[in-house]
């Protein structure tokens, strides 16, 4: 770890130029082959594009350029908040499912899919398309609202009470999930799988700014909680010792989180252990200072996304993986392995 | 220089287009390639989804995936001129984006009914200049469901059976394509007036159906490993009169996906006459 410290910089650097990396090759990979410099040159403008086949133009622009785009917000906020959360809850096991945010948001687009069309019929018709989106994102909030109510106690939030209640709002809606998938017909069922599993084959540019929106909130407040979430590790009544204003801390964390990942959640549907194995990388690389966790996170999660993405794109082209399926074989492994090596060290 | 490279660019990319090339189609959904075959088209396919590729199993055409989970550039990667599906065809966003590219994306009826069946035909014909083949095509399958033989009075309860995972077992209600393929068979449905879509239902309610027949697809067979194993999978299948008797009619799933295939007629002619020997069987009985 002391020669981990020294090479902080670099790590850093090194971490920023992958993410460069990541950037390019989503740009410049995919099932249609297009020459690097063609990429570059319909991103950047230079020389005339007109010479270019329009549909390469096309690719680049509205296909690949927002998804893209919407892998480094959903990346980076998937390891911002997880970052937060582990903080929050002093446990290298939590990321933002724990919360309820996750189960609360696949319930919200679950109901969307399944009871939807009888429900919709009131609502006006240029919401309809979003329907789902919106039903997962007010799940994820709602769910998370109530985890945080039922953590309050006269002594204030007990972290550990957030921590139940969460598993327990989890599991009700994983049941609520399977009556739905029960009364769901053939066709909503494939849809609510589907979603389960993540992809950012929809990306648009409405639903890019959307999320950027949501995101930029997430970026700009939370990692101004670094300093609180280091006093945080020392345990609560420490850090209220060192003058932290702890439940305004854990209800911005938690509204923070609730926020980035229900907008994630509904842009991108569920996106497994990029919260969890990221920010537990990073603190592997550059020690526990959540000032440096925090934005580093947010580099290492957009970057491995976007790898993630391109595999899922290319591996069986013409067709698509589901991302969250990629995710999760590759970042399973990964926790196992760090978890063993934990082990042998001696205690997680 | 670069201008004069730009305008030569641009004449050879004219001309190109302007050229009579042949379409380049991809079809999603089985029932949809199906129609594609029988019209003569498949020359013009340079890629299929998943459904569809045990139809053209000669031909190694690249699978474009689940046709619910179409994926946009892969689909552009096949420079299709026409993407040719059901309404299963999806997500929307995917869709948007092909039209935005110039595909021309064409989304047919996935009723499972006759009429629509003829109505695509009918579409698909006009789309390719194939309008006669199409016609010829439709009156043919007119002719063959009017000489299949009588729905008897007295219809024979069947069930329509699906096993998409191993275990479970669901059965066909109102609105399915599994009901449209007993009604049309002459036979009937005792749950379509109890619920819509597939769902499973307990051993005493099987027992109570009494189902004369089974129906399921050759699909469900497999995936269970055999028809005997399917009838296993509810303990209570084999003590209904169709279990007894051995009344399990195999169909293939794929004229169900996407609505129905030409190749609907040859089914129904099976259980046409699986609905009349049963009634004949009543009769004796009496």
């Amino acid at each position: 770890m002391v020669a981990a410290y020294r090479f902080k910089p670099v790590i850093t650097l090194l971490l920023l130029a992958l993410l460069l990396v990541a950037v390019l090759l989503s740009l410049a990979l995919g099932p249609v082959a297009i020459p690097l410099g063609d990429t570059l040159r319909v991103l950047l403008r230079w020389f005339s594009t007109a010479d270019l086949p329009t549909d390469q133009v096309l690719i680049i622009e509205h296909i690949r350029l927002p998804r893209t785009l919407m892998g480094i917000l959903v990346g980076a906020t998937l390891a911002l908040t997880g970052a937060a959360m582990q903080g929050l809850f002093r446990n290298p096991l939590a990321d933002p499912g724990l919360i309820g945010v996750s189960s609360g948001a696949a319930l919200g687009a679950a109901l969307m899919i399944v009871l939807g069309s009888s429900m919709l019929s009131a609502l006006p018709s240029f919401v309809l398309p979003y329907a789902t989106v919106l039903g997962a994102f007010a799940g994820g909030v709602i769910t998370t609202w109530l985890v945080y109510r039922l953590g309050q106690s006269v002594q204030g939030t007990s972290v550990a009470s957030m921590l139940l209640a969460g598993i327990a709002i989890a599991a009700i809606s994983g049941a609520v999930i399977g009556m739905l998938s029960y009364l769901a017909d053939d066709a909503m069922l494939r849809t609510l799988t589907f979603w389960n599993m993540g992809s950012l084959g929809s990306a648009n540019y409405q639903r890019v700014a959307v999320l950027a929106l949501c995101c930029a909130l997430v970026w700009w407040r939370l990692p101004r909680q670094a300093k609180a979430l280091n006093a945080l590790l020392l345990g609560e009544s420490e850090a209220r010792h060192l003058g932290v204003d702890v439940e305004r801390v854990k209800r911005e964390l938690v509204l923070l989180t609730a926020l980035g990942v229900g907008a994630c959640v509904a842009a991108a549907g569920l996106i497994g252990f990029v919260g969890l194995v990221v920010p537990h990388l990073v603190r592997l690389l550059l020690g526990a200072d959540h000032r440096r966790v925090l934005p580093v996170s947010m580099l290492l999660g957009a970057s491995l996304l976007l790898l993630a993405d391109v595999g899922a794109r290319l591996l069986i082209a013409p067709a698509e993986l589901p991302l969250g399926i990629i995710t999760a074989l590759l970042g399973a492994p990964f926790f196992l392995a760090l978890l063993m090596r934990a082990q042998r060290r001696g205690g997680v | 220089m670069l201008n004069k490279l730009f305008v030569l660019c641009l004449l050879a990319f004219l001309s190109g287009a302007a050229t009579a090339e042949p379409l380049r189609l991809v079809a999603a959904g089985a029932s949809i390639t199906s129609v594609i075959q029988r019209l003569d088209l498949d020359s013009l396919l340079v890629g299929l989804d998943s459904t569809s590729a045990p139809l053209m199993a000669g031909r190694d055409l690249p699978n474009v995936g689940y046709q619910r989970q179409l994926s946009a550039e892969g689909i552009l990667s096949l420079r299709p001129d026409v993407l040719l599906g059901s309404e299963e065809m999806g997500p929307p966003a995917v869709l948007t984006q092909l039209r935005e590219a110039g595909v021309e994306v064409i989304v047919l009826s996935a009723q499972a009914n006759l009429p629509t069946l003829y109505e695509n035909i009918g579409a698909v014909g006009q789309r390719f200049s194939r309008g006669t083949q199409a016609e010829h095509l439709v009156s043919e399958l007119k002719a063959q469901v009017a000489a299949l033989p009588q729905a008897p009075a007295e219809r024979p309860h069947a069930l329509f059976l699906l096993s998409h995972s191993a275990g479970s077992l669901l059965v066909g209600g109102a609105g399915t394509a599994g009901d449209s393929l007993i009604e049309l068979g002459g036979m009937y449905n005792p749950v379509a007036g109890q619920f819509s879509q597939y769902r499973s239902l307990s051993a005493e309610a099987l027992l109570q159906l009494r189902p004369e027949w089974l129906i399921t697809t050759s699909q469900s067979i497999d995936q269970a490993g055999g028809s005997a194993a399917l009838l296993a999978l509810q303990p209570a299948l084999a003590k209904t009169p169709a279990g007894q008797k051995g009344q399990l009619v195999s169909v293939d799933g794929a004229l169900l996906v996407g609505g129905f295939n030409p190749a609907i007629v040859d089914t129904l002619a099976q259980l046409r006459q699986a609905a009349a020997q049963s009634a004949n069987m009543a009769q004796l009985a009496n």
